[in-house]
C-alpha cells in the first residue's frame, strides 16, 4: 500500500470516528459554522465537529503545522476533499481568512505577520472580510481611493469600501488603500489589515434584491492601524491581491458549481409540476429539453474541471482553461435558477408566507442572491476581457488603463 | 486518467498534424474541387497513412493491428478536419473495422481486416434496415441513401439491422448489380446513392453481428462526426482570431473592439467545453462504459452548435471577405452545415439524452 492509500484510509477512519452524523447532511445557510471573537454555534454537533477539526488543523488543511495547519500536501488534502465529499461530511467553518487571506499571508507576510494570524485563523479565533471594492472602484478596482497615510508608529486611513461580504459580522478586514498618488494608479496601493473593533471603524449592511444583506458598506474616520499591519512593501499592494484574487476567483467557481446541486434536481421539481406521459417522460417538452441542456452544460463544465486537473497531473496544464470556469459556471448557475422558477411559476415566486415550502421559498430567493455570482470576484465581463487577452492574445482595447480587475 | 493524452496520442497527434499540411492542406481541397468537382479520398492519399498505421489502428494485436483505440483515431479525425482532408479515416478505417469487430470471429472476417489495414481495399459504410436482405440473407435488394466516399470506393460495408438482429454484409461496389448516383452537397465531399439489384451476396461476405452492434456503430459515427466538427471548428476559430489580429478599421485591428473580443472568449469557452465532452465521449466507446450513449450524445449535440456558432462568427466577423469563395472560411462553413446531419440532429440527440437521464 502506498503512503496515500494508508492516509486515505486512517483519514476515511478518523472522519467516520470524528464527524458526528448531524455533520453528514446537506449543509443550509443557517447550519453554517463561522469564526470570531464571539463565535457561536447552530448545535452543539457542530460545535463537536469544528472543535476536532481545529484540533487537527484540518479547518486549514494545507497550512504548514508550525502555525497550527494541518500540514498536508496537495495530494493529501485532495484525499482529505473527496473523502469528506464521499461522506458528506460538511466545512467545519467558512471564511475569508481560510480561503483567501491566509494563503495570500502565507506568501507575502512577514514572519510576525504569519506567527500571530495564521493560527487565529486556523483555530476560527477572528473573522475575517475583504476591503477591496469602493463605491468609485468596481470593475476598475485600481482607482481605488481609501487613503492611507503614513505617520510615526501608525496609518492613517480615512475612505470606505463597499460590497464587503460579512462586513457586518467580520473582526478583521485586510483592505486595498492608497497610499501613493505618483505613477500608474496601480503603484500607488497597499495591502493592510485592520482591526474592526478599532475606533473610527463603522460597517453597516446593504439590503439586497434578495431581502438578504450579506454586503456592508465599511467606513473609516481618522482610524489607526499600526504600521506592522502593512503586508508586503508600501506600494505593492496590487501584487498581493492580484495573487489573492487567484483564490477569490476558484472559491467563486466551487461556491457556484457547489450551488447548482441544488436541494431537488430540475428533474424532481418538473416532475412534480407536469408528470410524466406514458412514456416516463416529463409532461412538458420545452421544460424537459431545456433541462436537458442544463444538465448536458453542467456535465461539460464537470468534465472540463476534471481534464484541467488531469492536465495539470501529467504536467500538460493549459493555463487558459481554467479561465473559462466562473463565466461558464456561474451562468449555468443562474439558468438552473430561472428554469426552477418557471417550472414551479407563481408557486416559486413566494416572498415570506407559510403557504409556501422552505424549498419553493428558497427557489426566488436564490435566484436573485445568484444575481451576484456573475459580478463579485470581477464581473464576468471583465473576466471576458481576461480570455480575450491572455487565453485568446487579442489586442488591447485602447483604454487609457490596460490593467483590469 | 482519460481526458488528457497519453505520450503516445501526442506524438500520433504531431504526426497527423505534419501528414495533413503537408499532403492534404485545404489548398489541395481546393485543387481538388476546382478539377473533378467531387473531393474523395484517393488511393495514394490512403496508401500513405496505411503506411503511416492509420488503417490499423482499431485492429486487436492477434491479427497484427494496433489497438491504439478510438480516442486516437477521433484526434486523426479531428486533424483531418481542420485541413479539410478527405479520408477513409471513419468509413474504412473505424466503422468498417468496428462492424467486422461486432461479428464473431472467423478466418474469412479477419482476411477482410486484414485487406483493409493493408489498404487492398477501402470500403464505404452504411447502416440501413435490414429489410434490404432477402429472406434466405443471401442477397440484397433496395436502396441506401447518402452513403459517404462511396464514389471513391471499392467496396461497402454494410450493417443491415432491426429491433431483432444486426448483419454486417460486404459488396464489391464495381458490380453491376448496384447502381452508384452520384449526389452533390455544399461541401462538395463524395456522396451518393445506391441501388442494389437482387445482388448476390458472396457467402463468405455475410456476418451475423452481435446484439447492440447498430446502436454502438450509430455511436461510433456520431463520435467521430463530433470529432471532425471539433477540428473544423478549432480551424475556424484560429483562422478568425488571426483575423481578427490583422485586420484594420477605424485605425486599429479590429480585434481590439471589445464586443468582438467577447464573442470570441465565448465561442473559446464553448470549444473548451466541446474538447473535453468529446474527449470524454471517445474514451467511453474505448472503454465500453455504461454511460457511452449518453456520452456521445452529449458529443454529438455539443459539437453541432459549437461548430454552428464557431461558423457563424467565422463568416460574420471575416466581414465581406467572410462570404467570398476565395477565402476558405465558407468551405469550412458548408462542411459543418453538412456534418451537423450526420448521424443525428441536435434534435436527435437532445432527445436521446434527455431521455437517458430519465427527463
Amino acid at each position: 500500500m502506498t503512503d496515500l492509500e494508508q492516509f486515505r484510509r486512517a483519514t476515511r477512519a478518523w472522519l467516520l470516528e470524528n464527524c458526528p452524523p448531524s455533520q453528514r447532511t446537506t449543509v443550509a445557510k443557517q447550519d453554517v459554522v463561522w469564526p470570531g471573537r464571539n463565535q457561536t454555534f447552530p448545535s452543539e454537533d457542530a460545535r463537536l465537529w469544528f472543535e476536532r477539526m481545529r484540533d487537527k488543523g484540518w479547518t486549514c488543511p494545507t497550512f504548514p503545522a508550525e502555525y497550527g495547519g494541518g500540514g498536508l500536501d496537495e495530494a493529501q488534502e485532495k484525499v482529505l476533499r473527496e473523502e469528506m465529499q464521499d461522506l458528506g461530511c460538511r466545512p467545519p467553518v467558512i471564511d475569508q481568512g481560510i480561503s483567501m487571506l491566509g494563503p495570500a499571508l502565507l506568501e507575502f507576510g512577514n514572519e510576525a505577520q504569519k506567527a500571530y494570524h495564521i493560527p487565529k485563523i486556523v483555530r476560527g479565533e477572528l473573522r475575517w472580510c475583504q476591503g477591496y471594492s469602493e463605491p468609485g472602484a468596481g470593475s476598475d478596482l485600481a482607482s481605488l481611493q481609501t487613503k492611507c497615510e503614513p505617520f510615526d508608529d501608525h496609518f492613517l486611513v480615512n475612505g470606505s469600501k463597499i460590497w464587503t461580504s460579512y462586513g457586518v459580522e467580520s473582526d478583521w478586514i485586510f483592505c486595498l488603500v492608497r497610499t501613493s498618488n505618483e505613477g500608474a494608479k496601480q503603484a500607488g496601493i497597499s495591502f493592510l489589515l485592520i482591526d474592526m473593533e478599532s475606533p473610527g471603524v463603522k460597517a453597516e449592511s446593504i439590503d439586497l434584491i434578495s431581502g438578504e444583506s450579506e454586503f456592508a458598506q465599511v467606513f473609516f474616520d481618522n482610524v489607526k492601524v499600526p504600521k506592522e499591519n502593512l503586508v508586503g512593501e508600501i506600494n505593492q499592494g496590487w501584487a498581493v491581491a492580484k495573487g489573492l484574487l487567484k483564490h477569490e476567483r476558484k472559491m467563486m467557481a466551487e461556491l457556484g458549481t457547489g450551488f447548482a446541486g441544488g436541494d431537488l434536481s430540475l428533474a424532481k421539481i418538473a416532475e412534480q409540476q407536469f408528470g410524466r406521459d406514458a412514456a416516463g417522460q416529463i409532461d412538458q417538452p420545452e421544460i424537459r429539453l431545456a433541462i436537458a441542456d442544463y444538465e448536458m452544460n453542467m456535465r461539460a463544465i464537470a468534465l472540463t474541471g476534471q481534464r484541467s486537473h488531469e492536465e495539470a497531473q501529467a504536467g500538460q496544464m493549459d493555463r487558459n482553461v481554467p479561465l473559462i470556469m466562473k463565466y461558464v459556471g456561474t451562468t449555468a448557475v443562474q439558468t438552473r435558477d430561472e428554469l426552477a422558477m418557471d417550472i414551479q411559476g407563481y408557486r416559486s415566486a413566494g416572498w415570506h408566507d407559510e403557504n409556501f415550502s422552505v424549498s419553493e421559498l428558497r427557489t426566488a430567493r436564490d435566484l436573485l442572491f445568484n444575481k451576484a455570482l456573475t459580478i463579485a470576484g470581477g464581473t464576468n465581463e471583465i473576466q471576458l476581457n481576461i480570455i480575450a487577452k491572455r487565453a485568446l492574445g487579442l489586442p488591447d482595447a485602447p483604454a487609457p488603463d490596460k490593467e483590469e480587475r | 486518467m482519460s481526458l488528457v493524452f497519453t505520450e503516445e496520442q501526442s506524438l500520433l497527434q504531431e504526426s497527423a498534424l505534419e501528414y495533413f499540411a503537408q499532403h492534404l492542406p485545404t489548398s489541395r481541397f481546393r485543387d481538388i474541387r476546382d478539377a473533378k468537382g467531387v473531393v474523395s479520398c484517393d488511393a495514394g492519399a490512403w496508401q500513405q497513412m496505411v503506411d503511416l498505421g492509420w488503417s490499423a489502428m482499431l485492429l486487436p494485436a492477434s491479427i497484427d493491428g494496433l489497438e491504439f483505440g478510438l480516442l486516437g483515431m477521433g484526434l486523426l479525425v479531428t486533424e483531418a478536419g481542420k485541413t479539410l482532408a478527405a479520408t477513409p479515416l471513419s468509413g474504412a478505417a473505424t466503422l468498417s473495422v468496428e462492424a467486422l469487430l461486432s461479428c464473431a470471429e472467423s478466418p474469412a472476417r479477419n482476411q477482410l481486416l486484414r485487406e483493409i489495414a493493408e489498404g487492398t481495399t477501402m470500403p464505404a459504410f452504411a447502416i440501413g434496415p435490414a429489410s434490404l436482405l432477402a429472406s434466405d440473407l443471401k442477397s440484397l435488394d433496395g436502396g441506401l441513401e447518402f452513403v459517404a466516399e462511396a464514389r471513391g470506393a471499392d467496396s461497402l460495408i454494410a450493417l443491415l439491422a432491426d429491433d431483432s438482429a444486426a448483419r454486417v454484409v460486404v459488396v464489391d461496389l464495381n458490380s453491376p448489380e448496384v447502381q452508384r448516383t452520384a449526389v452533390n452537397l455544399i461541401d462538395w465531399r463524395d456522396y451518393a446513392h445506391l441501388q442494389f439489384d437482387n445482388m448476390v451476396i458472396a457467402e463468405d461476405h455475410s456476418f451475423g453481428a452481435n446484439e447492440g452492434a447498430a446502436a454502438r456503430l450509430e455511436s461510433v459515427g456520431a463520435a467521430m462526426t463530433a470529432a471532425e466538427l471539433f477540428g473544423l471548428s478549432q480551424e475556424v476559430f484560429d483562422r478568425t482570431i488571426a483575423y481578427l489580429c490583422e485586420r484594420e478599421q477605424f485605425g486599429r485591428k479590429i480585434g481590439s473592439f471589445q464586443a468582438l473580443q467577447h464573442r470570441m472568449a465565448k465561442a473559446y469557452a464553448q470549444l473548451q467545453l466541446l474538447k473535453s465532452v468529446l474527449y470524454d465521449a471517445l474514451t467511453a466507446l474505448e472503454q465500453q462504459r455504461d454511460d457511452v450513449d449518453l456520452a456521445v450524445s452529449h458529443a454529438k449535440v455539443l459539437a453541432n452548435d459549437t461548430a454552428q456558432l464557431i461558423g457563424n462568427e467565422g463568416i460574420q466577423l471575416h466581414g465581406g471577405m467572410g462570404i467570398t469563395d476565395e477565402l476558405d472560411i465558407g468551405l469550412f462553413y458548408k462542411r459543418i452545415r453538412v456534418l451537423r446531419s450526420a448521424y443525428g440532429s441536435s434534435a436527435q440527440h437532445r432527445a436521446n439524452f434527455a431521455k437517458l437521464s430519465g427527463l
